[in-house]
């Protein structure tokens, strides 16, 4: 009896408890090719130091590439092109033209390569140490043993203790591949000859205190130790990949004008491109402050959830093309400018959109 | 043995009164949720007699989760050359933005209210033509943007809901995430006090019920099904069913959620 009492019950609650979840399913007949389009992509850009390359979806016959700067053209009958002769930190327009089906396509893709990785968190902390320089001063106190006033080898002397500033440099390892790594390169200029390091090779008074391995990451000059001052020196730290190199921020070094933010006017980031959010501006006058433009990217009209999509450390670039960020999505950009010092300033947000 | 009887059969009225509400109720489901890869299809838009410039698209639908970058478009008007005469869009970034493309411009909106990350809020989103007044664009009963100087000619165009795509499917892409409860087609530009009554009550068209508007209601999918079903009836007068279509390894799924 109470088995068919719980065979009812089943099936009450099997009539009436909610039903699984309801899909419709609906396959086409076999759908078409997708409409044609060159769908240019810079996929590597800003990933390698001398090599950048483009694809695109193939034409009939031969695509014609053309630096729009050099003006220099390439034909090839792949649908890749790869541009090894680019130097790190560069940027290049190319231009693109093909037929397929007797029509003609243009369309234009921003290739560029990446700096070398600076070495990261360059800082310099002063040590202030007590020392005695080990010999006898006239200024201090001897035990004049043999009684003739003046102080004679092998007698005792109190060694008075004075301020050594011991200047401690740190950073933290650059990203650069152990393959890429050659050296780093340190300099160390007085603060008013401070101009110097922005250019240490051909230098006249400042000074390399030394080439450093992949694994290092300090050093401690003492050379300067009784100079006081965090003002007094400044330092520099260069990576050299290969015969490139780049160079840290010069820490503390805030003694001139901070770079004028730049301001992007509304029309300057595009609205209307297919495949690709173009940001311009209007680059500021030529300074040897100047370290890096940045490209930020966000999903909405600050800071939060922003992050960096390029380093240009040309400050003649004038424009980036944004070949990643999704269709019909819409996106913030603010350019940061970024000064020898790391001072990194903010343009205002300005929204894009690539049309699906 | 008799014990067993009687008490099954006193079981049996109780089975009828749990099911009786399930036996009843016709429309199981308010809307379909399109989770990407699915679209509807409709006829031609010069069968929905929408050759002039006059007319009203109206959506009743909602946002949802959503895991890609790529703007989901909530419907999409595309003429014969591939040109993109109307399209809204959801932004896959800013849940409070929306985007319209009128005749290849492309408009980028704040709406206000809106969070297409909830949904279970359903939104009025009307889109109104006019050959005089231009175009306008609201959400419920709030506005978002006009021009008087911008007419849409839909002649040989189709309308897909739920993607960005043409007639020959050659295009195909930024399906809808979201739900979409009901669609409703005019062929007359909807004056704002009807708009507004229809924000009020979801599931009328207005308040004067033997006003002569009805007749310009070409087509109303209302996606109130009882089970799947591919074939979308024309609840209007006009029989211009939809078919909806799914890629492989898509679906399409029946929603109890709906504006009302």
């Amino acid at each position: 009896m109470s088995s068919r009492i719980f065979i009812l019950c089943s099936l009450i609650f099997y009539s009436c408890t909610e039903d699984s979840t309801q899909l419709i399913f609906n396959l086409p007949p076999d759908l078409p090719s997708p409409l044609y389009t060159i769908n240019l992509r810079n996929y590597d850009s800003g990933a390698h130091l001398t090599l950048a390359s483009l694809n695109w979806n193939g034409g009939d016959g031969a695509a014609t590439l053309t630096d729009l700067k050099s003006g220099q053209s390439n034909s090839t009958t792949e649908s890749y092109y790869e541009y090894t002769d680019m130097y790190p930190g560069e940027f290049r327009d190319i231009q693109v033209n093909l037929t397929r089906d007797g029509i003609e396509y243009t369309d234009t893709v921003q290739i560029f390569t990446r700096p070398v990785f600076a070495a990261n968190n360059f800082t310099m902390e002063i040590e202030v140490v007590k020392e005695g320089n080990g010999i006898w001063d006239e200024y201090e106190f001897f035990t004049d043993l043999d009684s003739n006033g003046v102080w004679n080898d092998n007698e005792p002397f109190t060694d008075i203790k004075i301020n050594k500033y011991k200047r401690m440099i740190y950073w933290t390892p650059t990203y650069e591949p152990k393959e890429n790594f050659t050296k780093y390169s340190l300099y160390r200029a007085e603060k008013n000859e401070v101009n110097e390091l922005l250019n240490p090779q051909s230098c006249t008074n400042c000074v390399k205190l030394g080439d450093f391995d992949l694994t290092d990451s300090t050093f401690i000059d003492s050379a300067v130790q009784e100079t006081s001052g965090d003002f007094s020196y400044y330092y520099l730290l260069e990576t050299w990949a290969e015969t490139y190199k780049r160079s840290s921020y010069i820490y503390n070094y805030t003694d001139f004008s901070k770079l004028s933010k730049i301001s992007i006017f509304s029309s300057y980031v595009t609205t209307n491109r297919e495949g690709y959010i173009k940001v311009s501006w209007t680059p500021g006058s030529p300074s040897q402050y100047f370290y890096q433009y940045e490209i930020w990217r966000s999903p909405e009209e600050d800071h939060t959830r922003a992050f960096r999509i390029a380093v240009i450390p040309e400050q003649t670039i004038d424009h980036f093309m944004d070949r990643n960020a999704e269709s019909g999505t819409t996106f913030y950009y603010p350019v940061a400018v970024v000064d020898i010092n790391g001072r990194r300033q903010f343009s205002n947000y300005v929204s894009g959109w690539s049309l699906p | 043995m008799v014990i067993t009887v009687k008490k099954s059969f006193l079981l049996f009225p109780l089975l009828f009164v749990c099911c009786i509400d399930l036996v009843t109720q016709n429309n199981l489901y308010n809307s379909l949720l399109f989770k990407g890869g699915s679209w509807m299809e409709t006829n031609h838009l010069d069968s929905l007699k929408l050759g002039g410039g006059d007319f009203t698209l109206q959506f009743w639908a909602s946002g949802g989760e959503l895991s890609i970058s790529e703007a989901p478009a909530l419907f999409s008007i595309i003429d014969e050359n591939n040109n993109t005469k109307l399209a809204f869009f959801r932004d896959a970034g800013n849940p409070e933005y929306g985007t319209t493309i009128v005749n290849s411009m492309v408009f980028s909106t704040q709406l206000t209210g809106v969070d297409w990350s909830k949904g279970n809020e359903f939104h009025l989103f009307t889109f109104t033509f006019s050959d005089t007044g231009g175009y306008r664009f609201s959400v419920n009963d709030s506005e978002f943007s006009a021009s008087t100087d911008t007419g849409v000619d839909v002649s040989g165009s189709t309308l897909t809901i739920g993607a960005m795509a043409n007639e020959s499917r050659t295009i195909l892409e930024n399906f809808w995430y979201g739900y979409i409860d009901e669609v409703r087609v005019w062929n007359t530009p909807l004056a704002d006090s009807t708009i507004q009554f229809q924000v009020q009550h979801p599931n009328k068209f207005g308040d004067y019920y033997r006003y002569s508007y009805y007749d310009s209601l070409v087509a109303l999918w209302r996606f109130n099904l009882e089970e799947p079903q591919a074939i979308i009836e024309d609840e209007s007068d006009f029989d211009n069913h939809g078919t909806i279509y799914t890629k492989s390894g898509y679906s399409i799924e029946l929603s109890k959620l709906g504006a009302n």
